[in-house]
């Protein structure tokens, strides 16, 4: 046999390729094992290298709360790894202040890991961690776990537990707490010091690569001021010394149960919490700031301002960062200009207030709010497009001559006419009767009619009286298969009144008596006496208009809908006769 | 043939492109970039409107003539087994949970504006028509189910169950109905409670579509499925949730089954027609050669053999001569000799004669 030798060295060739395929599908279902790893919020990647020019090892995956746990266990602390500078604030980083070269650090992390561990050994742990020579204990390839955090943040109940707790040292003088935590680079002192009334967020400060004089960043600023404090109520064995660990604040499901904690306590308050020591305002005007305008010229025709409840928005949000994203200390209009500024990133006031869908933007947040099931039914059925609808623009914009002529504050127009949102530049035939409303240049004084304006808006929900609704509506127009369905109109606007009675968003930007209405009666102009629904759906075939539902879809796309929305699970969107009675025959 | 003009054969008998009326001249004349009718009618489904009734599974058997369902319309539970089409039902809705709950997404002929079923039919029992349906004519059928094969959406079935004649079944947009003027619109859509589908010009399906999305920011998938799937489809769907977990698959690609098929259909007649020349040719030339060479090697050998045999002749020849050549000599020689002897005895008995003439004369 002429061919013996080549057969003999392909089956040797096939059978070395098949050992290796095996061998690859066994290390890459290790891989795919360990990616089931949902993620731990403590995992922190040692990555000395970085600073190396050259890689010499893979990086380590240190678990930290892993190290903290045993540690407690020992009776040692966040001492035994971390050292305090001159202030006794514990430094973020691993046995140092600063960082040295990259040689320098690596033999830190070399000689004090294994002293450790080498400790360990010889106190005959069970498991007292790599020894000199294991390096591939640590160094490993790939990487067996998978990193998985939320960011910490403060939310209004947090930081209210702190200015709250009686652990915290009070500032001098004083019954707050305030300056234990926030502070100020005094330029003169050139030390921190604590200003009441200006306190700032943290981030405003300390971003993620602050500018001189400010040191510490978000990371470092975050983890050497709770930790150092934490550590100090641990040592004084106070009552509560707050969280050591990673995962109590940044591990997932633990945020998701302080939330829940959260939610409980704030319930036991009655849903409201105090508000924030800090002198800020319960009112604010919120208007345009004109550009430098030549001593001849006329003032541009503008919006009438907004009056914005702060004290109100307050409680609705979770954290002043929320609106005040970057700083406290400047207005909105100082970065978001009319025609935008760098400072705004080019985003102008309008959009700024304006962009439905900006968390931080009055109308995006507004659109959230819409979310919740008690409103959904009404307002997921609505077109949202891009804008608001120009018909609300005077719901904020609102003349206060106008509101105040109002009989019960509320307003009875649709605002069709949109000169009633307009401070008009000059007299001309457009103005409001009288003399237009003069905005107070002064911060009381714009306060003041902030608050007088918010204190014309209703009170509570509007609605047309009782007997005026139709209290059971037949629908029989399409009763061929099934009996009439019975509508209890009149239970279902009712039972919607009840669900928006506290809701103040609701109360304000349900406008009118008839507002609510709309959300069936839509497309229609408001009134106690809407068209029906055949004006507009008819039962023609679907034919020449593409998109408007016949009547019979429109009946059952609003009521399924409008059940579906808001989580009322019966009855079941299939099952007929729960609306329509069964024909007898 | 030109490749063009065969292609352009093949789209007009196999696309139903006959009827110059629904086809823009525009389309045929850019058929390497072939962007759909967009005038023709299609159906769009919206998943976020479907609330899984069945009730279009009732028009469906009703407008049809189907036959009773095992599981009857009104039974819900069905839906959450995976069902398909078959040959008694042309459309089924399908139940799938979603972490948002339960979406349904209803299941059928999507009219493909270029039909693979048309495509790989050899007899061309399915056709496009301008109504967007893609009709099935059961005289042609032969029964081979390679539009089953072809189909990327598994739609046409076959009645198994009838030995004599089976045909393919699929959902027909109800064209039969609407082109005699029994429907207006199809059965499905016609009896759908919620509107979840929208009978109408392609084009404007298409705008409704993405004007649903503008309307509704965060409500949809924003993308219309069937608007460029395999070459676009008639039935367009939209969906608040992925595509593939309403069970459409989205590998299928933007090239219709006729594009895709083509060039392999194009070498077909290459193949056919060119080949078997372009084979026989190369055989009978070297069969030609082989001939000749056999007729070389013969005349060769035939010539190598008179020669040699002409050779032996000679040799023959030669040696014969030689032989005579040397037979004669001797005889001559031999002639000579015997002349001479003959010669030489003559002259002794001249000389014995003349002695005895003188012996007589001195005898005398």
């Amino acid at each position: 046999m002429a061919y013996r030798k080549l057969v003999l060295g392909l089956s040797g060739c096939l059978f070395v390729l098949v050992c290796v395929l095996f061998l690859q599908a066994d290390v890459m279902s290790m891989i795919s094992s360990s990616g089931k790893d949902s993620g731990r919020a403590d995992l922190i990647m040692i990555q000395a290298i970085a600073k190396q020019t050259t890689k010499q090892a893979p990086a380590v995956q240190f678990l930290h709360d892993a190290h903290t746990e045993v540690l407690a266990e020992q009776g040692k602390d966040c001492a035994a790894c971390h050292i305090k500078d001159d202030s006794g604030t514990i430094s973020y980083k691993y046995m140092r202040l600063e960082d040295p070269a990259a040689n320098r650090l690596k033999d830190l992390y070399h000689d004090n890991c294994t002293a450790c561990h080498a400790e360990n050994a010889k106190a005959r742990m069970a498991n007292p961690g790599p020894q000199i020579g294991e390096c591939r204990k640590c160094h490993v390839e790939p990487a067996p776990h998978t990193q998985a955090w939320v960011s910490g943040g403060m939310d209004n109940m947090l930081h209210y537990i702190h200015w709250d707790s009686d652990l915290i040292a009070k500032d001098e003088g004083k019954d707050t707490n305030c300056g234990q935590c926030h502070h100020e680079y005094d330029e003169d002192k050139q030390e921190l010091v604590y200003i009441q009334f200006a306190e700032e967020g943290c981030r405003s400060c300390h971003t993620a690569d602050p500018q001189e004089p400010v040191k510490a960043n978000l990371s470092e600023a975050f983890h050497g001021q709770c930790v150092t404090c934490h550590l100090e109520n641990k040592e004084a064995q106070a009552e509560r010394n707050g969280p050591l660990d990673c995962a109590s604040c940044h591990g997932g499901p633990q945020r998701l149960e302080m939330q829940a904690k959260f939610a409980e306590k704030l319930e036991e308050m009655d849903g409201v919490l105090p508000r924030l020591p800090r002198n800020q305002p319960d009112a604010v005007l919120l208007a345009a700031k004109l550009p430098e305008l030549p001593e001849d010229a006329t003032r541009p025709t503008l919006m009438y301002p907004v009056p914005f409840n702060h004290e109100l928005h307050e409680q609705a949000t979770d954290a002043c960062r929320d609106c005040h994203h970057e700083t406290l200390k400047s207005s909105c209009t100082d970065c978001h200009t009319l025609q935008g500024s760098e400072q705004g990133g080019y985003i102008t006031l309008e959009r700024a207030m304006h962009a439905p869908d900006s968390k931080s933007s009055c109308v995006g947040c507004h659109n959230e709010m819409k979310q919740d099931p008690s409103c959904a039914g009404c307002h997921a059925a609505m077109p949202q497009g891009t804008e608001p609808p120009a018909s609300s623009c005077a719901l904020c914009h609102v003349n206060p001559d106008i509101l105040a002529q109002r009989p019960d504050g509320h307003q009875t127009t649709d605002y069709a006419d949109y000169t009633e949102m307009l401070i008009p530049a000059q007299t001309d035939g457009r103005q409001p009767a009288g003399e237009p409303v003069i905005v107070p240049e002064d911060k009381e004084g714009r306060a003041a009619l902030a608050q007088r304006l918010i204190d014309l808006r209703p009170k509570e929900a509007l609605l047309i009286a009782e007997e005026d609704i139709p209290d059971v509506v037949k629908i029989d127009v399409l009763a061929d298969e099934y009996q009439p369905a019975e509508l209890p109109h009149r239970k279902i606007v009712m039972s919607m009144m009840e669900k928006m009675k506290d809701d103040s968003l609701a109360t304000s930007f349900h406008a009118t008596p008839v507002t609510m209405c709309q959300g069936c009666h839509h497309n229609s102009p408001l009134s106690k006496t809407p068209p029906s629904c055949q004006s507009c759906h008819d039962q023609r075939s679907q034919e020449g208009r593409l998109g408007r539902p016949g009547l019979l879809a429109a009946y059952h796309i609003q009521c399924m809908s409008c059940h579906a929305e808001m989580g009322l699970e019966k009855p079941a969107a299939t099952d007929c006769t729960s609306c329509h009675k069964q024909k007898e025959n | 043939m030109k490749r063009r003009s065969f292609l352009g054969l093949m789209g007009a008998a196999g696309a139903g492109l006959a009827a110059p009326a629904v086809v823009p001249a525009t389309a045929r004349a850019a058929a390497k970039d072939f962007r759909g009718y967009h005038t023709t009618p299609g159906v769009l489904f919206d998943g976020t409107r479907c609330i899984g009734c069945r009730k279009c599974e009732l028009a469906c058997n009703k407008v049809n003539s189907l036959p009773e369902p095992e599981v009857p319309f009104d039974n819900l539970e069905i839906l959450t087994t995976r069902r398909r089409t078959d040959s008694a039902t042309f459309t089924v809705v399908n139940k799938f949970e979603t972490p948002s709950g339960p979406v349904y997404r209803k299941n059928q002929c999507n009219h493909c504006l270029e039909p693979a079923c048309a495509s790989s039919c050899f007899v061309s029992a399915f056709q496009k028509k301008p109504d967007s349906a893609v009709d099935y004519d059961d005289t042609v059928c032969v029964g081979c189910r390679y539009c089953m094969i072809a189909c990327p959406f598994e739609i046409p079935t076959y009645e198994y169950h009838k030995a004599f004649t089976p045909r393919v079944m699929k959902c027909t947009l109800c064209g039969p109905q609407m082109r005699s003027g029994e429907l207006r619109l199809p059965g499905c859509v016609q009896e759908c409670p919620m509107e979840a589908m929208i009978y109408g010009p392609r084009n404007e399906l298409l705008n409704l579509a993405r004007r649903r999305f503008a309307a509704f920011p965060g409500r949809y998938v924003e993308q219309i499925y069937g608007e460029h799937e395999m070459g676009g489809t008639s039935w367009l769907y939209i969906s608040g949730t992925p595509f593939s977990q309403v069970g459409l698959r989205e590998d299928l690609g933007t090239k219709s089954a006729p594009e895709l098929t083509a060039g392999a259909l194009a070498a077909v007649p290459v193949v056919v027609g060119v080949w078997p020349v372009l084979l026989g040719g190369i055989y009978a030339i070297n069969k030609r050669k082989e001939k000749i060479a056999a007729q070389e090697q013969q005349q060769a050998v035939s010539a190598a053999l008179a020669k040699a045999k002409a050779e032996a002749k000679e040799n023959l020849d030669a040696s014969l001569a030689k032989a005579e050549e040397s037979a004669n000599r001797r005889v001559d020689n031999e002639v000579k000799k015997a002349v001479k002897e003959a010669l030489a005895k003559k002259e002794e008995e001249l000389k014995a004669a003349e002695a005895s003439a003188t012996d007589e004369e001195e005898g005398k």
